[in-house]
C-alpha cells in the first residue's frame, strides 16, 4: 500500500524528469564536442546544439572559460529547479535545500571577494545567476565594504548566525576559511536534518543519495584537511561531520591520526569502489582529487541505476539531480581540456562518465 | 489559439531630455519588456545613472532597515506620478537622516541593552555553577595545575567538540543553552592547554571573562549580577514601548519614501543600461504586436513627435524572443499544467488547447460516474470561492468532473452503480473494446504530436528537420509503416513482402539522418564520426525510436484499464456497504469520498503523465522565456 502512495506521489515528477531527461547531452553529442577542434568551435557546438549559455558566447571576441564555467552552473541551476514545482512538503523542502548548494557557492565566493576587497562589479561577475525565491539580495550583499558588514546584510537568512559564530574565528585567522568550514557544516548538517525527516522509502532513497554524499564530501574534507592544511586531529574532528551514512565520528577520527585512504575508503564503501585500485603508488596530494573523481563516478552510476529500478521514487528526481551535476561537471571538464588544447582521450580519463566512447 | 502571442521588436531613438519621461510612461503601460544590451558603452551618462541607481539602492536599504527595526509592512502606496530623481533624493535623504538619528539610536541602545542581558544571562549561570564554592572569584582565575575557560559555543558543536577531544584528558560541563548557543565550563592540565584552546577554537567558542569588578565570593557577584539583569531588563521593557512610539511618528512618511525610492531606483537602473549614440538613446525591446500602437503613442506623446521609432517582427529563427501566451481566462488552469512542464518558446506551438481538450476527455474516460463526476465538479465550483494556487485548478478541476460525469452517462453508471442505461459500453463488460478504444485515442493523440511537430518546424522553415527528424515525417512514416503496415498485414490487405520495404524505406531514412541532414545543409554527407561508429550509434537511435513508438502508444491504454479500476473500486465500496448492516450508508459515504478524492488524485496524475511524456515528449520542449514588461514598484497600468 505505501509503494502505491508512493508511485502517486510521484507518478507527476516521475513523468516530468521522465521528460527532462532526453534534453541532457546524448552520447552522441559528446562525442561531437569532445571532438571540438578549439575552445571557440566548442562554444559554438553548445550554442548551436543545445541553446547552452548562448549569452556568454555571443559576440565574444576571445573565448572567455572562466564566464562559461560559471554560466555553465547557473544554467544548471535552473535545470535543477525544474521538477521541484511538482515535490511537496517535507520532499520539497529536502530537494529545495539541496538546491541552494548553488546558492551557497555564491555566499563562499562572496566571502573571498569581500575579504579580499575586490570591486563590487568583479564579485557580482564571479556569481551564478539563480533565480530562487527567497533570493538573498545579492546587490546588497556585493558592496559589502567587509565581512562584519557582508554577515550584518545577510541578517534574516541563516548564514547569518553561522557566520556570526565564525566570525571571532575569522578575525583571529585573518581568512575565510572558518567562515566557510562553518557554512559547510551547517548547510551539511541541515541537509541531514531534513533527510531524518522522512520515513521508509523517501528516506531510503535520501540516504542512499544524499546521506552517502555527504559521507563523501566529509571524508574529503576530513583528507584535504589532513593533507593541504595541515590541521590537528582535534581541528580535522571539529571541521567535519559525525552522523553520516557510513562515515561517522570514529572514520574521521581514523583520517584525523593518519589511517591511508584506501583503508578508509573500504571501511565505509567496502571493497567494491570502482576505480580505488589505481591509487597504490600515488602521492598524498594527488589522492582527494582522484577519490573526488571515484565518488563522482560512484554516484553517477547510482543515478543511472536508480532510474531504471527505482521508478517513482524519490530516487528519480535524486538520480536527475546527480546526472545533472555529472554533466555540468563534466562539461566543465571538456571546456578546460579544450582551453589546454587537449584532444578527446586526453580528457576522456578526467569525465565522471564514459563520454563520447 | 495555437501560437503564442506575435512580438515585434521596437526599437525607439529618444532625445535625452526625454528619456526620463518616457521611461516612466512605459512602465504605466507595461507594454515594453526592454532587451538587455551587451557591452553598451560608458560614458559620463551612464555613469550618472549608474550612480543615481547606487544611491538610490543604499536609500532603499536604509529605508527598509529602518521599516523593518519598526516592525513596519509598508502599505501598496499611491502610483508617485511626480518623480524626479535629483530632487527626490534629496529630499528622501533628508528624511532618512532625521529618521535614522532617532530610529537606529533607539536600535542600538537595544541591541546593546540584549547583548548586555545575553552577556548577565551567562555570568549568572556560570556563578549559579560556582555559587557553592566558597573562594573568591578572582582566585579561579588563577589555578595552578588547571587550565580552565569559560565561553559560549553553537550548542550544535558541543557534541563535536567532545568528540574531537579523544587525545587529552579534559572536562567540559555545559552549564546553559541560551538561544543557540551553550554555555561551557572547559578544563584540562595545564600541560594540554595548547590543544584544547585550538580544538575549542575550532569549535567556534566565544570566551567570556568575568568582568574585572567582579570580586568577592561567588554568591556575592550572583547578587550583583541579578540586580544589574533586572536594570537591563527594566530598560528593554522601556525601549520596547518606545518603538510603538517611534512607529507610529515615522511609519506612514517612510512607507511612502520606499515606493517612492524603489521606483526611481528601477527607473535610474533601467536608463544606466540603454546604449547612447549622441544625445539619444536607444530602447530597444519586446511589445505584443497588438499594443505597439499604445507603446509607440505613448513615446510620441511624450516626446512632442520627437522620437524615431522603428517596429519589426522578429525573424523564424531569432533566439531569446519572449513568449505572452493568450489563452482565455477559462483555460488558465490547462496553461498552468503546460507552464509547469515549461514555457512555450516563442516558435513553439502553445499546446494548452490541446491539453485542455485532451486532459478533460482521458480524465473523463477513466474517472466515468454520474455521481462522482458531479461531485469532483461541485468541488472544483467551491474552489473558485478560494484565494490562492488550488482556485487556479477550479476550472480544471470542474470540466475534468463534468467531464467524468458525461462518460458516467455513456457508461451508465452512477455511485458505481448501473442506474442508467448505458448509452455506450460498461467498462467492466467491455474490457477488450475499451482497451482497444484507448489505444485508439493514444495512438490518435500521439498522430496530433507529430503534426505539431510538423507545423513548429514549418513555422521557423526548419525543413531538414521536418523532413528527417523521428518526430518529423520520417518517424511519421516509419510510425505508420509500422502500425498501418502492421495490420493493413494482418488484415490480409498487403503482403508481408511489401510490409517490408516500407519499414525498410522509412527505418532507412531515419538511420541516414544525419548524413542526409549534413548533405543536405553542408553539402558532404560525412558523419562526424567514422562510418562504423555511426552505424552502431544510429541502429541504437533507431530501436530506442522503435520501442517509444511501441511505448508510447501501448502507454494510452492505462485509460481503459483505470475505466475498469475504477467501476472495480465503486463496486467493493457497494459490497462493503451491503455488508455493513445498518451502518452501509457510511461505509458508502466514507468510500465515495475515497474514491473521489484518492482515485481522482492518481486519474489526474497519469492523464497528466500521458500529457507530459508520452505527448508532449513528441513535439514541446518548454524552453521559452516569458514575457515580463517592464513596471515599475509603485507605479501601476494608467
Amino acid at each position: 500500500m505505501a509503494a502505491f502512495f508512493q508511485a502517486a506521489r510521484y507518478s507527476a515528477v516521475s513523468a516530468r524528469v521522465h521528460a527532462l531527461l532526453p534534453q541532457l547531452v546524448q552520447p552522441i553529442q559528446w562525442a561531437i564536442l569532445l571532438d571540438a577542434p578549439d575552445l571557440t568551435s566548442l562554444f559554438a557546438l553548445l550554442r548551436s546544439l543545445y541553446g547552452l549559455p548562448a549569452q556568454i558566447l555571443l559576440g565574444e571576441a576571445k573565448p572567455d572559460v572562466v564566464r562559461a564555467e560559471r554560466d555553465l552552473k547557473s544554467h544548471y541551476a535552473v535545470a535543477a529547479r525544474r521538477p521541484l514545482n511538482l515535490l511537496y512538503n517535507r520532499q520539497l523542502e529536502l530537494l529545495d535545500w539541496f538546491w541552494r548548494r548553488f546558492e551557497l557557492d555564491n555566499v563562499k565566493t562572496l566571502l573571498r571577494a569581500v575579504h579580499h576587497g575586490s570591486p563590487p562589479s568583479q564579485a557580482y561577475d564571479a556569481l551564478i545567476a539563480l533565480n530562487a525565491s527567497p533570493s538573498l539580495p545579492w546587490d546588497e550583499l556585493v558592496a559589502s565594504p567587509s565581512i562584519p558588514a557582508l554577515i550584518e546584510r545577510l541578517a534574516g537568512f541563516w548564514y547569518e548566525r553561522t557566520l556570526r559564530d565564525a566570525l571571532p574565528q575569522y578575525h583571529r585567522q585573518q581568512a575565510v576559511f572558518p567562515l566557510e568550514v562553518a557554512l559547510d557544516l551547517a548547510y551539511h548538517s541541515t541537509l541531514l536534518d531534513l533527510v531524518n525527516q522522512l520515513r521508509g522509502a523517501e528516506h531510503a532513497d535520501a540516504d542512499a543519495f544524499l546521506r552517502a554524499w555527504v559521507d563523501a564530501q566529509n571524508i574529503l574534507w576530513a583528507f584535504r584537511y589532513r593533507f593541504y592544511a595541515q590541521l590537528s586531529s582535534e581541528e580535522i574532528l571539529n571541521y567535519t561531520l559525525h552522523h553520516g551514512l557510513r562515515a561517522d565520528a570514529e572514520v574521521v577520527r581514523a583520517i584525523a591520526m593518519g589511517a591511508p585512504l584506501a583503508d578508509v575508503v573500504e571501511s565505509v564503501w567496502g571493497a567494491g569502489l570502482a576505480g580505488i585500485e589505481g591509487f597504490a603508488g600515488l602521492e598524498e596530494r594527488e589522492l582527494a582529487p582522484r577519490l573526488e573523481l571515484v565518488l563522482q563516478r560512484h554516484f553517477y552510476r547510482l543515478a543511472k541505476r536508480a532510474l531504471v529500478i527505482s521508478p517513482m521514487r524519490l530516487a528519480t528526481v535524486l538520480a536527475y539531480e546527480f546526472l545533472l551535476d555529472s554533466e555540468m561537471r563534466d562539461l566543465t571538464a571538456v571546456i578546460e581540456g579544450k582551453s589546454y588544447g587537449w584532444p578527446a582521450v586526453q580528457i576522456q580519463p578526467y569525465l565522471i562518465a564514459e563520454r563520447g566512447q | 489559439m495555437f501560437a503564442p502571442e506575435r512580438m515585434a521588436e521596437v526599437t525607439l531613438f529618444i532625445y535625452e531630455d526625454a528619456i526620463q519621461p518616457v521611461i516612466l510612461e512605459l512602465a504605466r503601460l507595461g507594454t515594453l519588456q526592454i532587451e538587455e544590451e551587451d557591452g553598451a558603452q560608458e560614458d559620463a551618462r551612464q555613469v550618472r545613472w549608474m550612480s543615481a541607481a547606487g544611491t538610490y539602492g543604499a536609500l532603499e536599504r536604509r529605508l527598509r532597515e529602518l521599516l523593518e527595526i519598526l516592525a513596519i509592512m509598508p502599505d501598496e502606496a499611491a502610483a508617485p506620478d511626480d518623480i524626479d530623481l535629483e530632487q527626490d533624493q534629496q529630499r528622501i535623504a533628508a528624511l532618512l537622516d532625521e529618521a535614522e538619528r532617532v530610529v537606529i539610536g533607539w536600535r542600538r541602545e537595544s541591541d546593546d541593552v540584549l547583548q548586555e542581558l545575553e552577556r548577565l544571562h551567562f555570568l549568572i549561570e556560570q556563578m549559579r555553577l560556582l555559587a557553592p564554592l566558597d573562594a573568591p572569584v578572582e582566585q579561579l582565575a588563577n589555578l595552578h595545575s588547571l587550565y580552565l575557560v569559560v565561553g559560549a559555543i553553537p550548542s550544535a558543536n558541543l557534541a563535536r567538540i567532545q568528540t574531537a577531544l579523544f587525545r587529552i584528558p579534559f572536562v567540559i560541563i555545559p552549564v546553559h543553552t541560551f538561544a543557540t548557543r551553550t554555555l561551557v565550563i572547559a578544563a584540562t592540565p595545564k600541560s594540554y592547554a595548547t590543544i584544547l584552546e585550538r580544538a575549542l577554537h575550532s569549535a567556534f567558542l566565544q570566551p567570556i571573562a568575568l568582568p574585572d569588578d567582579a570580586t568577592g565570593r561567588p554568591s556575592q557577584v550572583l547578587a550583583d549580577l541579578e540586580r544589574q539583569r533586572g536594570a537591563a531588563q527594566t530598560r528593554l521593557k522601556e525601549l520596547q514601548g518606545q518603538r510603538s512610539q517611534l512607529a507610529g511618528r515615522w511609519g506612514e512618511s517612510l512607507g511612502n519614501a520606499l515606493h517612492r525610492v524603489q521606483a526611481c531606483r528601477v527607473l535610474a537602473e533601467t536608463i544606466q543600461r540603454l546604449p547612447v549614440q549622441g544625445n539619444i538613446y536607444v530602447v530597444t525591446g519586446w511589445t505584443p504586436v497588438a499594443q505597439v500602437a499604445d507603446t509607440v503613442d505613448a513615446a510620441q506623446k511624450i516626446t512632442n513627435g520627437q522620437a524615431i521609432i522603428e517596429v519589426l517582427e522578429p525573424e523564424a529563427e531569432r533566439p531569446h524572443v519572449p513568449t505572452q501566451l493568450t489563452n482565455p481566462r477559462i483555460l488558465k488552469g490547462f496553461e498552468a499544467l503546460v507552464l509547469n512542464f515549461g514555457i512555450p518558446g516563442y516558435q513553439e506551438l502553445d499546446p494548452t488547447w490541446i491539453v485542455a481538450l485532451s486532459f478533460v476527455l482521458m480524465y473523463g474516460l477513466m474517472f466515468g460516474d454520474v455521481a462522482h463526476g458531479l461531485l469532483l465538479a461541485a468541488t472544483g465550483a467551491w474552489l473558485t470561492t478560494r484565494k490562492g494556487g488550488l482556485a487556479r485548478l477550479s476550472a480544471v478541476l470542474i470540466s475534468a468532473g463534468l467531464s467524468a460525469a458525461l462518460f458516467g452517462v455513456f457508461y451508465g453508471t452512477v455511485l458505481g452503480m448501473p442506474l442508467l442505461p448505458a448509452l455506450w459500453l460498461r467498462p467492466a463488460d467491455s474490457i477488450l473494446t475499451v482497451l482497444l478504444t484507448t489505444l485508439a485515442g493514444g495512438i490518435a493523440l500521439l498522430n496530433v504530436g507529430f503534426v505539431l511537430f510538423a507545423v513548429a518546424q514549418w513555422r521557423i522553415r526548419n525543413w531538414p528537420r521536418l523532413a528527417l527528424d523521428k518526430n518529423g515525417l520520417a518517424g511519421f512514416c516509419l510510425y505508420w509503416a509500422l502500425l498501418g503496415g502492421g495490420y493493413a498485414m494482418w488484415r490480409g490487405m498487403l503482403s508481408q513482402r511489401l510490409w517490408f520495404i516500407f519499414v525498410s524505406i522509412a527505418a532507412a531514412i531515419l538511420l541516414l539522418r544525419e548524413p542526409l541532414l549534413l548533405w543536405l545543409t553542408e553539402g558532404k554527407p560525412k558523419p562526424r564520426e567514422t562510418w562504423t561508429e555511426y552505424s552502431v550509434l544510429a541502429f541504437f537511435d533507431l530501436f530506442e525510436t522503435v520501442l517509444s513508438f511501441v511505448g508510447n502508444s501501448l502507454s494510452f491504454v492505462r485509460l481503459g484499464a483505470f475505466a475498469v479500476a475504477h467501476e472495480g473500486m465503486s463496486q467493493i465500496v457497494l459490497r462493503m456497504a451491503g455488508l455493513g448492516g445498518g451502518q452501509g450508508w457510511l461505509i458508502i459515504v466514507i468510500g465515495t469520498v475515497f474514491v473521489v478524492a484518492f482515485e481522482g488524485l492518481i486519474v489526474g496524475i497519469q492523464t497528466l503523465r500521458l500529457e507530459y511524456y508520452e505527448f508532449f515528449g513528441r513535439f514541446f520542449r518548454g524552453d521559452g522565456s516569458a514575457f515580463k514588461p517592464m513596471r515599475m514598484p509603485g507605479i501601476g497600468r494608467s
